[in-house]
């Protein structure tokens, strides 16, 4: 499958979605005023990767900050995959943050509350 | 009386303010705005910790303004957001004010929001939060209501507000962080 590269601006994340590694990294900020927008392609791509997703498939997230309209697209995404988690296949969710972030911790761990995916909390230096 | 935003604008720019503006919010303004205020924070030299609270809090209040702000008839400008921003450095603690207008019939619904919001001890915000993003009833501007319980857990604080009647139809709402 076709791979989903977008590359980041002051206010909108990298995407590099690897279809054939079932490697995927949102990194960067994600704080633009209409989410909704620039989250709709990377939904539809997901739609496409969860008919024939990889055997494992790992979500990188690396974000310095995100806005509340970011979060439930972000929160979408993870639903996407989740399908397939539940299908029995393997998906990990790796959360990192910066240490002494306990927001970016705990925005982590709002959506380990909420998804059933397995999440690795990776603190940075 | 009227309310007088001139008035009211020039006296919260005293020389505690770092940061102040007073306009347009469409995207472009929200850009500059964030990356002003991200400079000024970096030219501070501010802990990490406490620079991505400030700016984590900005970013929900100036966007804030740029969905909601609304423009009276009477401030004649041919732009259809508007708002105000300013930042304090009060010493040991960030001052966040955000002001905006809105209509009248608005008031009770954010009111009673932010009421509701103060009286939350953190583990009930956290969980007011969850609650509201694990809901899928999101607006079309995409907030579903996140960004004040967000302000509220981010800053630890209480959001002080204020309104004042600027015409018939409109009052003007200033929304006070600390950090």
């Amino acid at each position: 499958m076709n791979s989903l590269i977008i590359e980041g601006s002051p206010k909108t994340p990298n995407i590099n979605f690897d279809g054939d590694e079932g490697s995927f990294l949102i990194s960067g900020r994600s704080i633009p005023e209409n989410s909704l927008d620039f989250y709709k392609p990377i939904i539809e791509w997901l739609d496409t990767y969860i008919n024939e997703p990889k055997e494992a498939t790992i979500v990188n997230i690396r974000l310095e900050y995100f806005n509340t309209s970011s979060s439930k697209c972000l929160l979408d995404v993870f639903k996407k995959l989740e399908v397939i988690f539940k299908r029995g296949q393997k998906v990990g969710i790796n959360w990192y943050y910066e240490a002494d972030d306990e927001d970016m911790l705990e925005a982590g761990e709002d959506y380990q509350s909420i998804i059933k995916i397995p999440f690795t909390m990776i603190e940075e230096e | 009386m009227n309310f007088d935003l001139n008035q009211w604008y020039s006296e919260k720019i005293d020389e505690d303010a770092i940061f102040d503006y007073m306009g347009r919010i469409e995207d472009e303004d929200v850009t500059d705005i964030l990356h002003s205020i991200e400079q000024i924070l970096k030219d501070r030299n501010e802990p990490p910790k406490l620079f991505k609270k400030v700016f984590n809090v900005l970013v929900e209040l100036v966007q804030n303004l740029h969905h909601h702000g609304e423009v009276p008839s009477e401030l004649d400008v041919s732009y259809e957001k508007f708002g105000v921003l300013i930042l304090r450095d009060e010493g040991n603690q960030y001052r966040i004010c955000a002001g905006n207008f809105i209509k009248i019939d608005g008031l009770r619904l954010i009111r009673d929001r932010i009421d509701q919001i103060n009286t939350l001890s953190s583990t009930e915000t956290q969980s007011l939060y969850r609650i509201i993003l694990e809901n899928d009833q999101f607006s079309e501007k995409g907030g579903g209501g996140l960004g004040m319980v967000d302000i509220a857990r981010k800053s630890g604080n209480n959001m002080e507000y204020q309104f004042f009647q600027y015409n018939p139809n409109f009052l003007f709402l200033a929304i006070d962080v600390i950090i």
